[in-house]
C-alpha cells in the first residue's frame, strides 16, 4: 500500500456559512517552545528590515528659480499644493505627477505666505514683502482676483478655516475681511514686527502670531483682543496647531527646540522636541494630530512623535539646503520640505512604509511585526538599531558639540550646587520651562 | 491698542460729552417747560433747537408782551425767579424759592439716571456687530455701590413706564389732555391713536406729535393716579412720561406716617441728608484698563477651548484612533446601527404580515396579550387591601430572601475543599446520629480493640501531619477571609484547641482536664512495654532453641559455612536484642525511678523555660520542711538556668521567684555551652542578649524592686572585677540564693548543697570586707521579700493547679537529638571552604601557556627556563568582591556574557518595576500562540488612516 498525501474538503470546507472555521494549526503550545526567544528574533529582524527598506525619499519637485519660503498644502485636496519662491512666483504643484500646475510671477518681493481659502476649492493667497496680498484664482489665469494693498511687507498669512477671514503678520497683526480693502482689526503689543500668524482650525477665532520680541500672542476674534502673549528667551519661526485639539500648538524656536503649548498654560511647555542642531525654521502638524514635521537651518527635517522628546526620524539629502517650509499631507503619509535650493522634496512619512495598497495579510504581518517592535524596543540591540540613522558629519559634529557644550553647562551648574549653599538653595528649572521668560497679561 | 479702536474710544467720549450738554441744556427748558406751560403754548408748531428755542421764545415772549405796562411781582415771573434763584432779592417769597429747589433737585436727579441710561444704550449700538461686549464680561467692580443701588431702584420704578413703547407714552398723553371724566371720549382717543399710529415712523415725526400734545388746556388736580406728564421736546425717548419715584414720593408728602419711608428711599436714590454725593471715579490708565480687558478675554476664551477638554481627552486616551475620527452625529449613526436588542425590537414590533395579524388576533382575542395581563394582574391586585398586599409582598420578599441565603450557604459549603473539614462535619453528622440514637459518650469506653487501635492511628497521624495548626493552607485562607461562617471558624477553634492540647502534651504539661487522658496513655504506655517485654522474651526463646536445633538441619542448610553463617546471623540479632533490652528497657526502669521520686513535686526541669511555673514548687518549699532533698540539689545546683529563667520574656514579673528552681539536665547543657551545635546558640545568646534589657527591671513590683536593688548594688560593687555579664547573673543567683541557705541549712544538710553554699561564701569572701554588712542586711530584706512573694504565689497559682509544669524528658531529648544530630557537621567550616572555593575560582586565572618540551633539556645542571608564557584570565579581585566583608555570605560574581545581550540595565519608562516590565514581556503575542482574534486585538496599530484620505480638522460642535 502506498501512502499518498490526501486531503478531503470535509476537513476545512464549512457546511453553511453559518458554522464555524476550522482552526487549521495546531495550537499546542508544546510544540510551539521558546516564544520569548523567537518572538525576539522577529523583532530584531523586523526593526533590521525596517532599517533596510527605509527609503523615505519620494521625489523632488523643481521649478522655482529661487529657494521656496512658502508653502501651502490644499485643505480638501490630497494631490494639490501651493508654493511660494524668493522670486515672488507662486506655483500650484500636482503631487502625483509631480509637476506644475499653474504659476504666476506673483509679487514683486519674496512670497512670505500662501495658504488656501476656505470652502473654495480653487482660490487661495498670498502675501509678500511688497506690501500686498492677493487672491489668486487657478481656474481663471494668472491673475489675482483681488489685491490688498498694507503699509508694510507682510511677513505671515493664514486664513480662517470658514469665514471669509484672513490674517496677516507684519507691523502688526492685521485681520481683513475678503470683501473690504481695510484690516477689519488691527493687533499690536509690544513687537516691531510679526513673523507668522495661524488661524485655530478648531477654535476658530483664536489665532496665534509670533514676534520679533521673542513672543507668541494669542488673540481673539470675538472678543477683538489680544489675549495672551508668552516671552521666550529666543524668537519663534511658526506656530502650527493641533488639528485635533483645540487648545494645543507647537512653536518652532530658534533655539533649535520646538516647544509644545496649551494655550490655557503657557507657564511652562508640556514639551520639548530637541535634537535638530540649528534654528527650526517651519513645523506643522500631522493631519492626526500625532506627529510633528519640523524643518530647519540645519538643513535636515525631523518627524516627532508629540509625545516623545526626541525625533522619530530625520530626513536629508546631500542637495537639500536649509529647509524654510514643511507641510504635512492631508493623509498624514507624506510629508514635503521647501528649501533654499528651490526644490520642493517630496518623502514619506514612515521612511520603511510600503506605498500602495497592501492585502490582508500582509497588514496583518505588519501590523504584528510592529507590536513586536514596540514590545522589545527597550532590548539594548533592538534599540540600537532601531536608532541609527546615517547622519551628514557636519551635522554629526555639531550635534556632538552641542551636547558637549550643555554637558558642561549643566556638569558645571551641578558643581556649584555642590559646592555653593546659595546655589544649592535655588529651584531647578525644569527643561520644560527653561525657554519660557514668562506670560505677559 | 490699534489706532481704530483709540478712534472710537475718542467718539465715544465725544458722543458722551455732546450728550452731556444737550441734556444739560434740556433740563433747563425742562424746568421752565413743567413750570410755565403759557410759553409752551407760545411755542407750539416751534421745531428748533431747544437751547435756541427757548431763548428766541423769551426774547419772542417779550416781544409780544412789549409794552404794556408790568407789574413788578408780574413781572418777575417764575421762570426769572427760575432763573435767579440764586440772587437774593428783597422781598421775594421763600416757600415758593423752597418748592422750586426741590423741584430742581428732583428734575436733576431725573436726569442723572436717564443719563446713564442713554450711555448704556450708546454703548450697546458700538458694541453691536457680532463682536462680544467686554463689558459685560467684566465685572462692574469700578462702580460704586451707590449708582448699583440706584440702577436698581430705577429699574425696579421705571419697569413699567420702560415696557410701555413711545406709543403707549402717547395714550398716556391723550389721557392728559382729556377730561377725566369724560371716559367714552377717552376711548375713542385711544381707538384714534393706535389708528393712527404708524410701525415704522422717523423720531423727529414722534416728537413733533409728542410735543403738540405736551399741550394742556386745562387744570386738573395732581394725584397719584392723575400724574403730570412731565417734559416735553425731542429728547424725550427714554426719560419722559415715566413713572417716577419722585412721582410716588411727592403724594406721600403729607403724610407724617411714610416719612421714615421716604427717608430711606431716598437714601436708597442717592439723595437725602445722609447721603454724600461723590464725584465718579477717574476711568483707569488705557494700559491697566487694556490688560483688564485682555485678562477677561483671556479667561473668556480659555473658557470657551475648555469645552473641548473631554473630547481631547477622550482621544488621548483612546486606545486606537480611526481616522478620520467621527463626529456625533456619525457616532450616533454607528451606534444605533450596533445596538439591536431584541427588547428594542419587541417594542417597536407591529404585526404586518397575515401570519402575525392572525396571531396577534389570536392572542388578543384570549386575552393572553402582554398588556391585557398586566392589567388582569393589576386588578386582582386591586381587590385586597393595601396592607394585605404589602403583607403579602413581604413575605414573598423574606422567602426570596430566606431562599437565596440557604442557596449561597449550600454554594459556599460545598465549595469547601479541606478535607479536614470533611472530617469535621462527618463526625460531627455521626456524633448527631449517636445522639439521636442516645447511647452518648459512653461509648468511648466501650469501643473495642480495633477502633481503639484506629483511634490512636489518627492521633498519631494527627500528631505527625500538622492538621492540628493553623498553618495549613485551608485554614490560612479561612483566617484571611475572616472566618466568615461559624462552620468554618469552629473548625479552627477546634483545631487549634487540639493543637494546643497536643503541644501541652509534647512539653510535658498536663491540664488538669488533661489528666485522665494522659495516665490513660501511660497505661497504655506501660501495656505497650509489657508487650515488647514479652515480644522480646519470645524471641531470645526463638534464638536459643535455634541454636540447639542447628546441629539437627541436614542438606544445604547442614553444610558448614551456611551453619556458620545462620550462627552469625543469629549472635547478631541476639547482640541486638541484648541491646535493645539493656538500652530501652532499663531506661524505661529509670524513668521509672525518677518519677517516681519527682511525682511529689512535680517535674521542674524544663526545655520550654518560658512555660515554668514555679510557685506551688516553692510553696511545698516553704510550707513543708520535709522538702525531698534533690529538689533543694536542683535549687542550688546552676546558675545559668537561672538566667535563662530570669530574663526570659515571659517571666519578667517573677523574677525572685523563679531563681530558686534549677534543672541538673539544664546544668548540662550549660557547660556543654561551648560545644553545643548553632542551632541551639542561637537559643543561648537571644536569651543573653535580652540580659541587657531595662524591661526586667521596670515591670516588677514594688517588693520585687527592693531585692533587684541588693542585686544591682553587688553588681555594681562587683563590676570592676569581674566584666562578664554572665558571671554577673551568676552572682545574682549566689546573692539569692543566700536566703535559701539560710532558709535551709536549718532544715536540711545535704552535702551538696552544703559544697555549694560553701563555694558561694568563699567567692563572697573575696569581695572587699565592707560591703559584707550592706550585704547581709540586704540578705535579710530579700529573704524576707522572697518569703513574701512565696507566699503570693502559693495564692496565685494554688488555685489554678493546671498551670502546674510537669517536665518531659521526651522534650528536653528532642533539643538533644538535634544537637547531636548536628553534631559533626561542620557546616560553618564547610562554607568557609565554599567561599574560598568560589572566590579562587572567579580570581584571576592563570594559564601557562609554554609548549611543553621546548627550549626544556632534560640532565644535570640544567637551570629551569625564565620566560615562560603566562596568560591570566583577569577575574574578580578578593577584595573587592561584593562579599569581601560579609562573612556569611557568598555572591557569585560570575558573569554569563552571551546573557547580557537580553538583559537591560535599568527599568524602561512607562514601566515602575522589573517584574511588570517581564510581565509585559511574557506572553506572546504571535499566531502560534494565540487565537485569531486575540492575535489581531493585540497587534492592532494605535492609529489607523485610510489611503488617499483626507483628515480633516475637527469641526466645532464635536460632541
Amino acid at each position: 500500500k502506498i501512502k499518498a498525501l490526501s486531503r478531503s474538503s470535509n476537513d476545512y470546507v464549512r457546511e453553511r456559512s453559518q458554522d464555524l472555521h476550522k482552526v487549521q494549526r495546531n495550537l499546542n503550545p508544546t510544540i510551539h517552545p521558546f516564544e520569548q526567544g523567537r518572538e525576539y528574533v522577529r523583532a530584531l529582524n523586523t526593526v533590521k528590515l525596517e532599517r533596510m527598506f527605509a527609503k523615505p525619499f519620494v521625489g523632488a519637485l523643481g521649478g522655482h528659480i529661487d529657494g521656496v519660503y512658502s508653502m501651502a498644502k490644499h485643505p480638501t485636496r490630497l494631490a494639490s499644493m501651493i508654493s511660494g519662491s524668493g522670486d515672488g512666483e507662486i506655483r500650484v504643484w500636482d503631487i502625483t505627477d509631480q509637476r506644475t500646475t499653474w504659476r504666476a510671477n506673483a509679487h514683486n518681493g519674496i512670497v512670505q505666505g500662501v495658504c488656501a481659502g476656505a470652502n473654495d476649492t480653487t482660490r487661495f493667497l498670498s502675501c509678500s514683502q511688497d506690501k500686498t496680498v492677493k487672491i489668486w484664482d487657478t481656474s481663471s489665469g494668472s491673475d489675482p482676483v483681488n489685491t490688498y494693498v498694507g503699509k508694510y511687507a507682510f511677513m505671515g498669512l493664514s486664513h480662517h478655516r470658514k469665514d471669509p477671514l484672513f490674517a496677516t503678520a507684519g507691523n502688526s497683526v492685521d485681520v481683513w475681511d475678503e470683501s473690504r480693502s481695510e484690516p477689519i482689526h488691527e493687533f499690536e503689543w509690544g513687537a516691531d514686527s510679526y513673523q507668522s500668524v495661524k488661524f485655530n482650525p478648531v477654535e476658530t477665532n483664536i489665532l496665534a502670531s509670533t514676534g520679533t520680541d521673542r513672543t507668541i500672542v494669542l488673540y481673539d476674534l470675538r472678543t477683538s483682543q489680544p489675549i495672551s502673549k508668552v516671552v521666550m528667551t529666543m524668537r519663534t519661526n511658526a506656530i502650527a496647531w493641533n488639528p485635533i485639539e483645540a487648545y494645543t500648538f507647537v512653536a518652532a524656536n530658534e533655539d533649535h527646540n520646538t516647544y509644545l503649548f496649551d494655550m490655557r498654560n503657557m507657564e511652562s511647555a508640556h514639551n520639548v522636541f530637541k535634537d535638530h542642531v540649528s534654528a527650526v525654521m517651519d513645523v506643522d502638524f500631522a493631519p492626526t494630530g500625532q506627529e510633528i514635521v519640523t524643518g530647519s537651518y540645519d538643513r535636515t527635517l525631523r518627524l516627532y512623535n508629540i509625545n516623545q522628546g526626541h525625533s522619530r526620524d530625520v530626513y536629508h539629502t546631500k542637495r537639500m539646503q536649509r529647509i524654510f517650509s514643511v507641510q504635512f499631507s492631508m493623509d498624514s503619509k507624506f510629508v514635503l520640505s521647501g528649501s533654499d535650493d528651490g526644490n520642493i522634496r517630496l518623502w514619506k512619512a514612515n521612511a520603511s512604509e510600503k506605498l500602495g495598497v497592501k492585502d490582508w495579510r500582509e497588514r496583518h504581518h505588519l501590523a504584528y511585526a510592529a507590536s513586536l517592535k514596540e514590545r522589545f524596543k527597550h532590548m539594548d540591540e533592538i534599540r540600537k538599531i532601531d536608532r541609527h540613522r546615517p547622519l551628514p558629519g557636519d551635522i554629526r559634529r555639531a550635534d556632538r558639540m552641542k551636547k558637549t557644550l550643555l554637558g558642561s553647562e549643566k556638569r558645571k551648574d551641578e558643581n556649584r550646587r555642590k559646592h555653593s549653599k546659595k546655589y544649592d538653595e535655588e529651584k531647578r528649572i525644569p527643561e520644560r520651562k527653561k525657554a519660557i521668560i514668562g506670560v505677559a497679561k | 491698542m490699534p489706532p481704530q479702536r483709540k478712534g472710537k474710544n475718542n467718539n465715544n467720549k465725544n458722543n458722551n460729552n455732546n450728550k452731556r450738554k444737550n441734556k444739560s441744556s434740556f433740563n433747563v427748558k425742562d424746568v421752565f417747560e413743567a413750570d410755565d406751560d403759557d410759553r409752551s403754548l407760545k411755542r407750539k408748531g416751534h421745531d428748533l433747537d431747544d437751547v435756541d428755542d427757548y431763548e428766541y421764545d423769551a426774547e419772542k415772549g417779550v416781544a409780544s408782551e412789549d409794552d404794556e405796562e408790568i407789574e413788578s411781582d408780574d413781572a418777575f415771573n417764575d421762570s426769572d425767579e427760575e432763573r435767579f434763584e440764586h440772587f437774593k432779592f428783597s422781598g421775594s417769597n421763600k416757600d415758593k424759592k423752597s418748592k422750586h429747589q426741590k423741584e430742581d433737585e428732583d428734575e436733576l436727579s431725573e436726569q442723572e439716571i436717564n443719563m446713564d441710561e442713554s450711555d448704556s444704550e450708546e454703548e450697546e449700538e458700538e458694541d453691536g456687530e457680532g463682536f462680544m461686549d467686554i463689558s459685560t464680561m467684566l465685572d462692574n467692580s469700578s462702580d460704586n455701590e451707590q449708582s448699583s443701588h440706584k440702577d436698581a431702584l430705577k429699574s425696579l420704578l421705571q419697569q413699567e413706564s420702560d415696557s410701555e413703547s413711545d406709543d403707549e407714552a402717547l395714550i398716556l398723553s391723550n389721557d392728559d389732555e382729556s377730561d377725566d371724566d369724560n371716559d367714552a371720549m377717552d376711548d375713542v382717543k385711544f381707538i384714534e391713536s393706535l389708528e393712527t399710529k404708524k410701525r415704522k415712523r422717523d423720531e423727529t415725526e414722534m416728537t413733533k406729535k409728542r410735543q403738540r400734545q405736551q399741550e394742556r388746556t386745562e387744570v386738573y388736580e395732581e394725584n397719584e393716579f392723575n400724574l403730570i406728564a412731565r417734559g416735553t421736546g425731542d429728547h424725550t425717548e427714554s426719560n419722559k412720561k415715566k413713572l417716577d419715584l419722585n412721582d410716588l414720593m411727592d403724594t406721600m408728602d403729607n403724610e407724617g406716617t411714610f416719612t421714615s419711608m421716604r427717608k430711606s428711599l431716598l437714601e436708597l436714590d442717592g439723595k437725602g441728608k445722609n447721603v454724600v454725593k461723590s464725584a465718579l471715579e477717574a476711568p483707569a490708565a488705557k494700559r491697566i484698563q487694556d490688560r483688564a480687558d485682555r485678562q477677561a478675554a483671556y479667561q473668556e476664551a480659555n473658557k470657551e477651548v475648555g469645552r473641548w477638554e473631554p473630547t481631547v481627552n477622550e482621544i488621548r486616551q483612546a486606545e486606537h484612533l480611526h481616522f478620520p475620527l467621527l463626529n456625533q452625529a456619525d457616532y450616533k449613526a454607528a451606534s444605533t446601527k450596533k445596538n439591536i436588542t431584541s427588547a428594542t425590537l419587541a417594542s417597536k414590533f407591529s404585526a404586518q404580515t397575515t401570519m402575525e395579524q392572525q396571531i396577534e388576533q389570536a392572542l388578543s382575542q384570549a386575552g393572553m396579550k402582554d398588556e391585557e395581563l398586566e392589567e388582569f394582574e393589576a386588578l386582582q391586585l386591586n381587590k385586597l387591601s393595601v396592607d394585605e398586599v404589602q403583607k403579602r409582598r413581604q413575605e414573598l420578599q423574606m422567602m426570596r430572601e430566606l431562599m437565596f441565603r440557604s442557596e449561597i450557604k449550600a454554594k459556599r459549603l460545598k465549595k469547601i475543599k479541606s478535607k479536614s473539614y470533611r472530617k469535621l462535619q462527618r463526625k460531627e453528622k455521626a456524633r448527631q446520629e449517636l445522639q439521636a440514637a442516645g447511647i452518648g459518650h459512653e461509648v468511648d469506653h466501650d469501643m473495642d480493640a480495633d477502633e481503639q487501635m484506629k483511634a490512636a492511628m489518627s492521633r498519631a497521624e494527627e500528631r505527625m501531619s500538622l492538621k492540628h495548626k493553623n498553618t495549613s493552607q485551608w485554614a490560612k485562607r479561612a483566617l484571611a477571609r475572616g472566618q466568615q461562617d461559624e462552620g468554618t471558624r469552629e473548625a479552627i477553634l477546634e483545631q487549634l484547641k487540639r493543637g494546643e492540647e497536643l503541644r501541652k502534651k509534647v512539653q510535658g504539661i498536663d491540664s488538669g482536664s488533661d489528666s485522665d487522658y494522659s495516665s490513660d496513655d501511660d497505661e497504655e504506655d506501660e501495656n505497650h512495654k509489657d508487650d515488647i517485654t514479652n515480644d522480646l522474651e519470645k524471641l531470645q526463646n526463638e534464638i536459643d532453641e535455634e541454636t540447639q536445633d542447628t546441629q539437627t538441619k541436614k542438606g544445604l542448610l547442614g553444610m558448614k559455612f551456611m551453619q556458620e553463617a545462620e550462627k552469625k546471623k543469629m549472635a547478631s540479632t541476639k547482640a541486638m536484642v541484648d541491646d535493645f533490652q539493656t538500652e530501652w528497657l532499663n531506661e524505661d526502669q529509670e524513668e521509672k525511678e525518677k518519677s517516681e521520686t519527682h511525682n511529689g513535686i512535680g517535674k521542674s526541669i524544663q526545655n520550654n523555660p518560658g512555660r515554668l511555673t514555679f510557685g506551688t514548687v516553692k510553696s511545698k518549699m516553704s510550707g513543708s520542711s520535709t522538702t525531698p532533698k534533690s529538689d533543694i540539689k536542683i535549687n542550688l545546683n546552676d546558675a545559668g538556668q537561672i538566667k535563662k529563667v530570669s530574663h526570659s520574656a515571659a517571666h519578667t514579673t517573677r523574677t525572685s521567684g523563679t531563681i530558686e528552681t534549677k534543672s541538673a539536665l539544664d546544668a548540662e547543657l550549660d557547660d556543654n555551652d561551648n560545644e553545643v551545635s548553632p542551632w541551639l546558640q542561637q537559643v543561648e545568646s537571644r536569651v543573653k542578649g535580652k540580659k541587657a534589657s531595662k524591661k526586667h527591671n521596670t515591670t516588677k513590683g514594688k517588693i520585687e524592686d527592693k531585692a533587684e536593688l541588693n542585686i544591682e548594688k553587688i553588681k555594681k560593687s562587683r563590676k570592676g572585677a569581674e566584666e562578664k555579664p554572665e558571671e554577673i547573673e551568676l552572682d545574682l543567683s549566689q546573692t539569692l540564693s543566700m536566703k535559701d541557705k539560710k532558709k535551709l541549712t536549718a532544715s536540711i544538710a545535704g552535702g551538696n548543697t552544703l559544697t555549694t553554699t560553701k563555694e558561694e561564701e568563699e567567692e563572697e569572701e573575696e569581695k572587699p570586707q565592707q560591703q559584707k554588712p550592706l550585704n547581709k542586711k540586704k540578705q535579710d530584706i530579700s529573704t524576707v521579700t522572697s518569703s513574701q512573694l512565696s507566699d503570693d504565689d502559693n495564692e496565685d497559682y494554688s488555685s489554678d493547679d493546671g498551670m502546674i509544669h510537669s517536665s518531659n524528658k521526651m522534650a528536653f531529648q528532642q533539643k538533644e537529638l538535634v544537637a547531636r544530630a548536628f553534631a559533626n557537621d561542620n557546616v560553618t567550616q564547610e562554607f568557609e571552604l565554599e567561599k574560598a572555593a568560589t572566590i579562587k575560582e572567579q580570581g584571576d586565572q592563570t594559564e601557562d601557556l609554554t609548549l611543553p618540551g621546548w627550549g626544556s633539556w632534560g640532565g644535570k645542571g640544567m637551570k629551569k627556563k625564565k620566560n615562560k608564557i603566562i596568560k591570566t584570565n583577569k577575574g574578580v579581585d578578593p577584595l573587592k568582591r561584593k562579599d569581601a566583608k560579609l562573612k556569611n555570605v557568598i555572591i557569585n560574581e560570575k558573569r554569563n556574557k552571551k546573557i547580557e545581550r537580553y538583559e537591560i540595565t535599568q527599568v524602561p519608562f512607562p514601566f515602575q518595576t522589573m517584574e511588570q516590565y517581564e510581565r509585559s514581556l511574557r506572553a506572546p503575542v504571535g499566531k502560534e500562540w494565540n487565537t485569531r482574534d486575540t492575535f489581531q486585538k493585540v497587534t492592532k496599530p494605535k492609529i489607523i488612516t485610510k489611503l488617499g484620505t483626507v483628515i480633516n480638522p475637527l469641526d466645532a460642535p464635536f460632541k
